[in-house]
């Protein structure tokens, strides 16, 4: 077991490094030149070079390549062009708005996930069915920014049943003290129910959009694993013994269809913390990581979009990591050195 | 979306010869005349949003509309531009610039020599007094080479800022010029000249930031009417009132300003529509239009020299052919473009330099110099060789700029229609800016701070200068602009601008499209928006009216 | 089953299968093929309909204009039909690409194993772990802006996917007795690799690659939102919803609703075709 745990974890790093030259290469492709753009049109040529020295661009590429592997072990990703701060501290400063809004998405793909993908095997073939598998159609053939753009208009602008997106908070509501970041749970240990509503309210749309646009492969998931435990042998016997349905369903059905979708929960969390989030952290002024790599690319700040990539790819594969591992302890038949397949 | 006309510096206007030098001590700039009299009172808070994240705070580095929104609200400066009261909510310049942290500004008898006197017992907030010493560094500071306020220098006319900047005691400066100009007044009313602190930001100095690049970045002691309260990145600041600021009267000035990014214009209109927002700076044609449908908002459209412009390459050959860009020139949609892209919030562009700019050869807005004429365009196509479909041209465009992308479209559709093929390329800001000067014919607005016809022509059209896309060079023009920049008269600075501006017109290195109006929308009874020549609201000037 | 033939079986068996209908498949299929058929008929009758700004801007949707008109006075169904063309054409290369890269990949990675396998899952891995979005950003950044290389960046992202399906449905096939005789038979790994491994476990990333068009051209609408998949004036889905996005707020909800519905049209009848290849050939 400490042996497969050693490897894992020495796959995850390897992992790590790996995205980390990618990085450095892939950023390496951008075209224009990050100095004359953080110079500023007006700047002479003098002035960019000075600036390409301060950044260090003026050196080759290995030698800038071995200050950057150099950097990333001491945990430096570099000065942001445009705005001369650390990206490090850019980065864990918005962290939270992402994680929040993901983490929150995650959830509700999780539970909605779960909820239908057990209705619709319970119901198999019947009318409950037809509507998960309509539902799990329409939910993967969705693209995010139009359904993003008709939630806005109709909800928050026609019902207003969602408040406006100005960022993470409805005007004259002041973020609560910083515990974990998250601001509904920042209020709420702060005693502050009516900014934990708020708050709430403000998270919820985008987090609906994301955790229901990101369901349809955990609700494919519940749906086989639970039919194919209610069809068990073990299933059958309870029921012949008499024990009403719905506890076999609970003790069987969910824990056995609980497994896959913790290994699902890796790629979902990737979709939810890199695919959407650009897009949506733009439409609703979301101040997270997305809305900063989407600014970063378009300035060509290399030093904040290399830290971008290596944050998310950092959070990937831990979060995989760690899944895997979950996994193998919730099911120690799981071979761990074996990874995913 | 972002708003990417580029705004350089300052410069001045005729008007104004600072007359106002001795405006008595203390008891200036008290003609702020802020919103509708009696029905106002100060705001407890108004929300200002932004398409774009401040992204620095240092009065010298180049930054995005929300970071000049921001820097020109905390930072004081020696001079500040005076506005009259139209009685619309509008502050327009009144011509001239009057005192602000300065409490008198004189010249000696040679025009050679401007002296300030700093106002009597001016703090930054905090507590810290505002010497001599702090302006003649920062004067300084924005001369030095750690931002693009250099490129500004040659206009103050100071050769050497170590020696030509000095402080002559606790509360005088002196500003040594080689000649008088009228707009170096003007230009020392805008926040790249702010005053700082400098021993706060000496103290966060090393020998490798001697300007404290770093600390200024995103740390600021006021010497504005506003301070930095709080900062949540990527999202908001909010500014509450500098309590230790005595240069002017804030007693009817917002209490706190939020300055919110919004990248988004349309999900700005809705907030704006809901109330998350009071107002916002910079919107687009589209949103501004179906602002007007609203009873309960308010547009404010503001005129400026803001110009929109297709330039041609000189380094193409085909491009060099007069025939050939005044052919194209000729089949720009001008009508088209204003109406139907920017929705008729935008003037026709005589020239290079036109409408409001001071010195402009157009005295309206309303001349055209190529009217769209596809007979005209076909006849010089011909002469210079072309029949129809086989002049093929790219024209470059930045993709964020949703006006110019737009303009773009029609454009190549009304080219199409004259017989000259027109393949659009819509490029990143970054690839677009780095490919300024090489790209065949681009798509560009420019405008600059001050409106002045001289400050506009040598940036964009005379030899050599970086800023001069299209490669464009007269040595007529470039004498007429020279002369202009060391004379001190401003009837024969007028008639030297106006001459180049003749000859601009008839080389055609730009087709003169159309100049863009600023759009401010905002709540209805929200009032004193400043029509400034930096294009930047006063945060003190915002009222509201009960 | 002779391991000559097994490649004949497997298709004989797949048409077998395929014959049997079902209704929701059946409209799926109808649906695709319309849209298809729209968006190479229309413009050809049409000629430069799709960029001709002939009409009156912002017409509601009539007789004449069935989607209305664009704010450039275009007409939003000749649009959405021009734009058809290339959105389905870039799925399916994108998935055909996809499909034939993921698969060979994986069949090589899974019967060679050991090194060349670890190699294989370890940039699997790394790819995985790379944002997809800012990816495809960065590549269409510095190549241009083409659609066929914000393709090629989609591609990018999806190859790791199959790459593992594949392999692990090709781990199942390498223990069978026929991969057995034809290593005996002096086979070498490359031969069985592509000759014998990869038909024989090919079926599912085949039924996968049409869900990774239905993906695709999601994914390539949303590069296109964001600004980097076409060239203006030309039509494609997302660009058209991104160009249509001001529209809404004056009451025009058409020019960038009926691209939205395209993209979930076209997209949910490659998921609903992919649903049923995996139900028949399982």
């Amino acid at each position: 077991m400490l042996t497969t745990a050693g490897k894992r974890a020495g796959v995850a790093l390897l992992s790590i490094l790996g995205v980390a030259v990618l990085t450095f290469f892939i950023t390496q492709l951008l075209p224009g030149d990050p100095a004359r753009i953080a110079a500023g049109q007006y700047a002479s040529d003098e002035q960019v070079a000075q600036v390409r020295a301060t950044y260090g661009l003026d050196q080759s590429v290995p030698v800038q390549f071995g200050q950057y592997v150099a950097d990333f072990f001491r945990l430096d990703l570099g000065t942001s062009i445009r705005t001369g701060e650390p990206v490090r501290d850019e980065l864990t400063s918005r962290l939270p708005a992402t994680l929040e809004l993901g983490l929150t998405a995650l959830l509700i793909a999780v539970l909605l996930g779960v909820g239908l993908g057990v209705t619709a095997a319970v119901y198999r073939y019947r009318l409950g069915d037809r509507l998960v598998q309509v539902f799990v159609v329409l939910a993967s053939a969705t693209a995010v920014f139009w359904i993003a753009l008709v939630a806005i208009t109709t909800l928050v602008n026609g019902l207003g049943v969602f408040t406006s997106p100005t960022g993470r908070l409805p005007r004259g509501f002041t973020p609560p003290d910083q515990i974990t970041g998250f601001y509904v749970l920042d209020a709420l240990l702060a005693g502050d129910p009516q900014t934990a509503g708020a708050a709430l309210r403000t998270l919820l749309l985008p987090a609906l959009l994301l955790g229901v646009l990101a369901s349809p492969s955990i609700v494919k998931i519940v749906r086989s694993a639970t039919i194919r435990a209610l069809e068990s042998d073990f299933a059958r016997t309870s029921r012949s013994f008499g024990y009403p349905a719905r506890s076999i369903l609970v003790q069987d059905g969910l824990r056995n269809s609980l497994l896959p979708v913790i290994t699902n929960i890796g790629l979902v969390a990737g979709f939810v913390l890199a695919g959407g989030d650009v897009i949506i952290e733009q439409l609703f002024a979301w101040p997270g990581i997305g809305g900063y790599a989407y600014s970063s690319l378009q300035e060509n700040d290399l030093f904040a979009l290399r830290g971008y990539v290596i944050a998310i790819g950092v959070a990937y594969v831990l979060i995989n990591t760690t899944l895997e591992f979950v996994y193998g302890w919730a099911d120690p038949r799981v071979n761990l050195a074996e990874g995913r397949s | 979306m972002a708003h990417r006309s580029r705004t350089l510096g300052a410069l001045a206007a005729s008007g104004l010869i600072l007359a106002a030098t001795a405006c008595g001590g203390g008891a200036a700039s008290d003609d702020d005349g802020g919103g509708g009299d009696g029905g106002s009172a100060a705001a407890d808070e108004l929300v200002v949003a932004y398409s774009q994240d401040i992204d620095t705070l240092d009065p010298h580095q180049f930054k995005t509309d929300a970071g000049y929104g921001v820097g020109g609200n905390i930072y004081g400066t020696l001079l500040q531009e005076s506005y009259t009261d139209g009685g619309d909510g509008v502050l327009s310049y009144a011509g001239e610039s009057a005192p602000f942290l300065a409490e008198s500004a004189t010249w000696d008898d040679a025009q050679t020599t401007l002296t300030f006197v700093l106002k009597d017992g001016l703090t930054f907030a905090g507590g810290e007094p505002v010497t001599s010493e702090d302006v003649v560094w920062s004067l300084q500071r924005a001369l030095s080479d750690v931002g693009y306020v250099q490129a500004i220098g040659q206009w103050l006319n100071v050769t050497d800022p170590a020696t030509d900047i000095v402080a002559t005691d606790e509360r005088t400066v002196q500003l040594h010029v080689t000649h008088y100009s009228p707009l170096i007044e003007q230009f020392l009313a805008f926040q790249i000249f702010a005053i700082l602190d400098k021993s706060a930001v000496e103290a966060q100095a090393g020998p490798d930031d001697p300007w404290g690049a770093v600390y200024l970045a995103d740390e600021a002691t006021a010497s504005g009417p506003y301070v930095v309260e709080s900062r949540v990145p990527g999202q908001s600041m909010t500014l509450t009132k500098n309590p230790d600021f005595t240069a002017a009267d804030l007693a009817d000035a917002p209490e706190r300003i939020v300055v919110q990014s919004m990248p988004d214009p349309q999900q700005a209109f809705l907030a704006l529509q809901n109330g998350a927002v009071d107002v916002i700076f910079g919107m687009t044609p589209d949103t501004a239009q179906a602002l007007e449908q609203d009873p309960g908002l308010r547009l404010y459209d503001l005129e400026y020299s803001l110009v929109a412009y297709v330039g041609f390459n000189y380094e193409d050959p085909a491009l060099q052919d007069v025939r050939i860009r005044q052919a194209l020139s000729y089949l720009m949609p001008y009508d088209a473009l204003r109406e139907d892209v920017m929705k008729g919030y935008a003037g026709a562009a005589y020239g290079a330099v036109p409408y409001p700019m001071r010195d402009a050869l157009d005295e309206s807005g309303e001349k055209v110099a190529y009217p769209t004429d596809v007979e005209k365009a076909k006849e010089l196509l011909a002469e210079a060789g072309y029949g129809p479909g086989e002049l093929s041209l790219t024209l470059s465009v930045p993709a964020t700029d949703e006006a110019l992308s737009q303009s773009a479209v029609f454009i190549q559709s009304a080219l199409q229609e004259g017989g000259v093929n027109i393949e659009v390329n819509e490029m990143s800001d970054a690839d677009y800016n780095e490919n300024l000067g090489s790209m065949q014919m681009f798509l560009d607005s420019w405008y600059s701070w001050g409106q002045d016809s001289v400050y506009q022509m040598f940036f964009l059209l005379t030899s050599g200068v970086f800023t001069n896309y299209t490669n464009y060079s007269n040595a007529e023009v470039d004498e007429l602009v020279r002369q202009a920049m060391a004379t001190t008269d401003p009837d024969e600075r007028r008639e030297l601008s106006q001459q180049a501006q003749q000859l601009i017109i008839d080389e055609a290195p730009w087709a003169f499209l159309f100049t863009r109006d600023y759009l401010v929308g905002a709540s209805e009874g929200v009032e004193g928006i400043t029509h400034s020549n930096d294009a930047n609201l006063r945060f003190d000037q915002l009222r509201v009216a009960n | 089953m002779a391991v000559a033939d097994a490649g004949t079986a497997l298709r004989g068996n797949v048409v077998s299968r395929l014959r049997v209908g079902n209704p929701v498949a059946v409209a799926a299929f109808a649906m695709l093929g319309t849209i298809l058929l729209l968006g190479i008929v229309v413009p050809i009758v049409a000629g430069s309909g799709d960029v001709a700004q002939e009409y009156a801007s912002l017409l509601p949707p009539s007789l004449d204009h069935p989607f209305g008109t664009d704010k450039y006075g275009r007409d939003v169904f000749l649009r959405c039909m021009a734009a058809a063309r290339i959105d389905i054409a870039l799925g399916l290369s994108v998935a055909v690409a996809v499909l034939i890269i993921g698969s060979v990949i994986g069949a090589v990675s899974a019967t060679f194993g050991r090194g060349v396998d670890a190699v294989v899952m370890r940039a699997t891995d790394v790819l995985l772990a790379f944002p997809g979005v800012v990816l495809a950003l960065v590549i269409t950044a510095s190549l241009g802006k083409n659609p066929w290389y914000a393709a090629i960046a989609v591609v990018i992202a999806f190859v790791p996917l199959l790459v593992r399906l594949a392999r692990s449905k090709a781990l199942e096939v390498r223990s069978a007795d026929y991969i057995a005789a034809a290593r005996l038979s002096g086979a070498s790994t490359w031969q069985v690799a592509v000759r014998h491994v990869l038909p024989n476990s090919f079926k599912y990333p085949f039924v996968q690659s049409t869900l990774v068009a239905s993906w695709a051209i999601l994914d390539f609408a949303a590069l296109s939102f964001l600004g980097v998949g076409v060239q203006p004036p030309d039509a494609e889905w997302g660009a058209m919803i991104a160009e249509g996005v001001g529209d809404n707020l004056l009451g025009s909800w058409w020019p960038s609703f009926f691209p939205g519905l395209m993209i979930l049209l076209t997209a949910a009848s490659f998921q609903v075709i992919g649903d049923w290849l995996d139900r028949r050939l399982r």
